[in-house]
């Protein structure tokens, strides 16, 4: 490459170029004020505006105003916006300046959020790794035995999850939601007493937690008990009458002794707050099906199978075979 | 701008196209796009060279109608060079979208 003379016009024309660039720059960041970016950062953070919040703490970062909070609330917007490799690449730089148990927990909390999604064991194993680290440092972090439980409860190891959630009780003021949860390690165990002797707790706890009615219903049903089931779904939809869960539970329950007519009734009381909901409109195609309806049972089949629901599409095809 | 030496240019070009992929990198964080920045920064580079080729096309058509018709109202000879215009207005045009997507990237 010669050196002549349009070489060395080019390139002064190029830094220059370069020059006026770090000047805006340079012009602008000035004009920009570091409080005002903090401020509309932190703003949507607390409002959910996760990724409003991002743009601003990434642009704090690179102005170099990127303390350990910015960098959490950027691993958090980023947690929750589903990017958790992001998130996980932040949270361990914050752990460079600041080993401390908030910041375990939230690698932990990582790691189980991106776990879930792949459902691989291996990065479970890291959550667990970070998140014993952060019991270490702090004996009563709640919500890392909280957790703990949770992983422990996806890998089905029901035992050990109760353990963690009996730890994460002791310094916890609302133990209702824990209680929710032992009660379903044993439902999933199939220890039916149990899970209702802490459902039972968990309502004593909070009478308005819909989740231990609902969990009690659907013991009472499997144990046959449908009139305990019926009331344990009614409480629920006097504590949250916006909740379509207890009303296709009741709908069902009707369906197995056969009364059709009831069952429909709740049926479509469920249908009113989601008019698309794949269980419900399968649900009530069993229902027309059983009553010799199959142009009725189809239609609804038809509306479940497009949201993805599996039996539907099984039964549109034995329909289909006839 | 660039005369001659082509190859440097769109090395050059390149080296701003990574410069503006940092600061791309800053705004469009989270939209689920370009999270590899050398797929950025590829992007960024053959967007600029492919807008600039056409904008300089266009300018260099222009150009020589506007060049033509004064040669032939002044009755004199169009030593016009269409391959000098058409590299001139395509440099021309790659640091003018650069400082433009630069004021953009850095605007907030």
């Amino acid at each position: 490459m010669k050196f002549d003379l349009n070489c060395k016009i080019s390139l002064t024309v190029t830094i220059l170029f370069l020059m006026s660039l770090a000047f805006c720059y340079v012009l602008k960041n000035q004009h920009y004020k570091k409080e005002l970016f903090k401020f509309i950062a932190d703003n949507n953070f607390s409002e959910g505006n996760y990724f409003q919040s991002s743009k601003y703490y990434k642009k704090l970062i690179s102005m170099g105003d990127g303390d350990e909070d910015v960098y959490k609330n950027m691993a958090i917007s980023m947690i929750k916006t589903g990017y958790y490799d992001r998130a996980i690449e932040y949270l361990k730089k914050v752990l460079k300046k600041d080993k401390s148990s908030d910041v375990y927990y939230a690698l932990g909390y990582a790691y189980y959020q991106k776990a879930q999604t792949l459902d691989s064991l291996s990065i479970f194993n890291k959550a667990m790794g970070y998140l014993n680290e952060s019991i270490t440092l702090n004996k009563d972090n709640n919500l890392a035995y909280r957790l703990m439980g949770r992983i422990f409860e996806h890998l089905q190891k029901f035992d050990r999850a109760r353990i963690w959630y009996n730890k994460a009780l002791i310094n916890v003021n609302d133990k209702s939601e824990l209680y929710n949860f032992i009660a379903y390690t044993y439902k999933e165990e199939g220890d039916l007493d149990n899970a209702v002797n802490f459902y039972k707790k968990a309502i004593e706890s909070n009478d308005k937690n819909i989740l231990a009615y609902c969990g009690l219903g659907e013991i009472y049903r499997q144990k046959e008990d449908f009139q305990q089931a019926i009331e344990c779904y009614n409480q629920a939809i006097k504590t949250d009458t916006g909740y379509i869960m207890p009303y296709y539970k009741i709908g069902r329950i009707y369906y197995e002794k056969k009364e059709y007519e009831k069952a429909l009734g709740w049926y479509f009381q469920a249908l009113r707050f989601d008019t698309k909901n794949n269980i419900v409109n399968y649900y009530i195609g069993k229902v027309y099906k059983d009553t010799n309806m199959p142009s009725k049972a189809a239609e609804y089949f038809k509306t479940a199978a497009y949201c993805g629901n599996d039996d539907a599409i099984k039964e549109l095809k034995e329909m289909s075979e006839r | 701008m660039f005369y001659t030496n082509k190859r440097l240019f769109f090395i050059i070009l390149f080296l701003l196209s990574v410069f503006l992929g940092y600061f791309i990198n800053q705004k469009i964080i989270l939209m689920g796009i370009f999270e590899n920045f050398l797929v950025l920064t590829a992007a960024v580079y053959i967007s600029i060279a492919a807008v600039s080729f056409a904008a300089s096309f266009a300018a260099g058509i222009i150009i020589k109608i506007l060049v033509n018709a004064v040669s032939k109202i002044l009755k004199q000879e169009n030593s016009y060079s269409w391959k000098f215009v058409l590299w001139l207005n395509f440099t021309v045009f790659c640091y003018v979208l650069v400082f433009g997507i630069f004021l953009i990237s850095i605007t907030y």
